[in-house]
């Protein structure tokens, strides 16, 4: 039919008109896990809104967050929901460790600040035999003894190898004890009497024909080769568990809580041959039949009159003699310049009748201050800078860049830093008058530049890049005393026609729809220590905004605390929204001068009508780019940044001094 | 002195062919040791090669730990 008009498409008919067609699924990101396992919410170490979910736990590659808080005034601070790193139990007390933040603490945990799940550790009722530790050693220490541990506790260590951890409770319904690896690792087994009451006269036999062993490896049933090795007849023996045995002879049973540990010593040696000399290849795994409870064991004892759940296993492993003291070779350089939280106690989830669970319910903590950092925001004090929390953002870009190396608190050459030192002691004290302060987590892998980039403008300041440096400057004018500048302005440079190159002049609206009168609705966290941090949202619009007006969102949740912080943007973004409302670009030959974003500078051109009613246009506009090329010509672009009559400028006047309904 | 009772009620076994009835077998302070009704210890020629009729006190992984401590001591 081809040719013939009827039924075959025109030629590139397909390019012309496009048929919506279902899209293949697109291939998944490669070498992403951990950056979506850093972005997944409920890996969040912000609060989340189920407080009382399971206990996230790290993994290999997980971020360590970044603490960065301080509080002040009863303002700041921050809550951490930390992900736990490593569990362990000694002698049948929980053994967690967490990992809090990149650099060392300045705050030492509270228990009154913490919570597992929904319960305030202060108040369980074992809150005395729980302790809240903080671990910390520097880059410089593990350098120079990588083998020293920085978690020094005895109960907790950075080995892998080294670890502890609860077997399930052997009942009357049998147990199934798969063997830790014997023939490698050093070992002990300690034994706790699991039960309610009185369970002074009751044990628990259970035949050893009931005892089946296999090869980890195969599969295969050792039993027979198993006990003919150790020449034991499964037939004619038996095993009890929970009794009393003095010199041998069965006395009663052992109370709910009693603790046995095998070797009652030291630590058990591997045995390279433990497992060949049971018949298998490897490891084994024991499977335990039922058994029967006998509640008088002893006839001259009345029976006792509580119940015996069963005993329940400990098994501590190292490849070591002595895991606190780890050999020379080993190297736990990772763990540095991090501060880990330990908590020893039973924190576990509330048992169920004769359950005894091995899992704890998230926990959340609360920090008044953070990491410690340079803190520049200070200024040089005799020569150096002082080390401490901040909640100031000039401190943490700072810090972001001392991680990266790029600069160094010790090292005050300003030349050789990154980014410009000068201003940071006033862009401190301008965040301070303004109080917009950060006290947050930074919880995922960042691009240092990106993040203060995007983060800057919520404390009313931009980063910049200038004269090959990075600065942050203030996104509005300040005045001698670092508060918003709200007199008259002076331009740092004026423009005219003889400046502006023919022709490169341009001037772009901003849509009319992005100007519509809006609700800011900004979302933020609150910081009260007694309260885990539940997140708030505060709107900010003009009088007369409907409230079912279009709504713009900032998610502050990351750094704010305050409403009044939030809110201080929210009428920012509204007052540039209303004023500013168009940008230009121009070229000039090239400027010698040190003009940089967000400065403000002043655009006289001359209008020409075809009519001969010429006028001059005055316009201020805050800079937003500069670009110099290598043809001897600068690129400025530049936002509108009107001023009043008296050269106040309208955004700032409108910020501090405007009537903004805030709920 | 750390005392651990292992093993009671044993018939056990001897290398050299000798059955003996009661016995204890026990581990003080990392060194096991069976022990007849009348404190004779089960050693040397009397090496105790099986094991019958007996109730197992200490986890059975300890009492094979233990049976092969002692095959080491009599080594």
């Amino acid at each position: 039919m081809a040719g013939s008009g009827f039924g075959v498409l025109p030629f590139g008919w397909n390019d012309q008109y496009k048929v919506p067609t279902a899209k293949p699924e697109p291939a998944a990101p490669v070498g992403t896990t951990s950056t979506r396992n850093d972005a997944a919410p409920q890996k969040s170490k912000k609060p989340q809104a189920e407080i009382g979910k399971q206990q996230v736990v790290s993994q290999a590659g997980d971020t360590v967050p970044i603490v960065f808080c301080k509080r002040s005034g009863g303002v700041g601070g921050t809550w951490v929901q930390p992900p736990m790193v490593k569990t362990g139990s000694i002698d049948f007390v929980g053994q967690f460790l967490y990992a809090i933040s990149q650099g060392q603490m300045v705050s030492s945990p509270n228990k009154l600040y913490a919570w597992v799940g929904t319960s305030n550790i202060r108040f369980l009722a074992n809150t005395g035999s729980i302790t809240l530790t903080h671990y910390y050693s520097s880059a410089a220490t593990l350098e120079a003894t990588p083998n020293a541990c920085p978690i020094t506790s005895g109960t907790l260590f950075c080995d892998l190898n080294s670890y502890s951890y609860l077997q399930p409770v052997w009942t009357t319904s049998g147990f199934t004890d798969r063997y830790a690896d014997y023939s490698e690792y050093y070992s002990v087994l300690s034994v706790i009497t699991r039960g309610e009451g009185d369970t002074s006269n009751s044990i628990i036999t259970i035949p050893n024909a009931n005892v089946t062993v296999y090869d980890n490896a195969t599969g295969n049933d050792v039993t027979a080769s198993y006990w003919a090795y150790f020449g034991i007849n499964p037939a004619t023996t038996s095993t009890i568990i929970n009794s009393v045995s003095p010199g041998g002879v069965i006395t009663g049973g052992q109370t709910v809580g009693t603790i046995l540990r095998f070797p009652t010593t030291g630590w058990t040696a591997p045995d390279p041959n433990f497992f060949t000399n049971r018949g298998s290849t490897g490891p084994i795994t024991v499977v335990i039949g039922s058994g029967t409870v006998n509640d008088q064991i002893n006839p001259l004892n009345p029976a006792s009159t509580g119940t015996l759940t069963g005993i329940q296993y400990e098994n501590q492993l190292s490849l070591y003699s002595d895991p606190a003291s780890p050999p020379g070779s080993a190297d736990y350089t990772d763990f540095a310049d991090i501060t880990f939280l330990q908590i020893t106690g039973n924190i576990y989830d509330p048992p169920d009748s004769g359950s005894y669970p091995t899992t704890t319910r998230q926990i959340s903590i609360f920090y008044d201050d953070g990491a410690t950092v340079d803190l520049y925001s200070g200024g040089l004090v005799s020569g150096s800078y002082v080390t401490g929390a901040s909640n100031q953002f000039v401190d943490l870009a700072m810090y972001l860049f001392t991680l990266m190396k790029r600069a160094s608190g010790a090292s005050t050459d300003a030349l050789a830093a990154p980014i410009d030192v000068s201003n940071l002691q006033n862009l401190a004290a301008f965040c301070t008058n303004n109080g917009t302060f950060f006290n947050g987590i930074i919880e995922q892998s960042v691009n240092a530049v990106n993040y203060i980039s995007s983060t800057a403008p919520y404390f009313l300041l931009s980063f910049v890049s200038s004269n090959g440096r990075y600065s942050l400057q203030p996104l509005l004018p300040v005045d001698g005393s670092d508060d918003i500048d709200v007199t008259a302005l002076t331009p740092v440079l004026t423009f005219t026609e003889d400046e502006i190159l023919p022709g490169s002049f341009q001037k772009e609206y901003i849509d009319a729809d992005e100007r519509r009168p809006v609700n800011i609705s900004l979302t933020w966290r609150e910081a009260d220590p007694l309260t885990i941090g539940i997140q708030r949202t505060t709107t900010v619009r003009y009088p007369g905004t409907d409230s079912n007006a279009p709504t713009q969102q900032f998610d502050m949740t990351d750094f704010c605390t305050s409403a009044a912080h939030a809110a201080l943007y929210g009428k920012y973004e509204l007052a540039r929204s209303k004023f500013s409302t168009h940008t230009i670009s121009f070229t000039t030959p090239l400027l010698t001068t040190s003009l940089i974003p967000t400065q403000i500078i002043k655009v006289q051109r001359q209008r020409i009508s075809s009519r001969g009613d010429n006028r001059q246009e005055i316009e201020w506009y805050q800079v937003t780019d500069v670009k110099h090329s290598s043809d001897g010509i600068t690129g400025i672009s530049a936002a509108q940044f009107p001023v009043d009559g008296s050269d106040i400028a309208k955004i700032s006047d409108e910020v501090v001094n405007g009537t903004f309904e805030v709920i | 002195m750390n005392e651990i009772f292992v093993a009671t009620g044993i018939t056990a076994t001897c290398a050299d062919g000798s059955v003996h009835d009661d016995v204890v077998m026990k581990v003080i302070d990392g060194v096991v040791i069976y022990e007849t009704a009348d404190g004779k210890h089960l050693c040397g020629d009397c090496c105790v090669k099986s094991i019958d009729g007996a109730t197992f006190l200490a986890p059975l992984s300890y009492v094979t730990l233990a049976i092969e401590q002692y095959r080491k001591q009599e080594a």
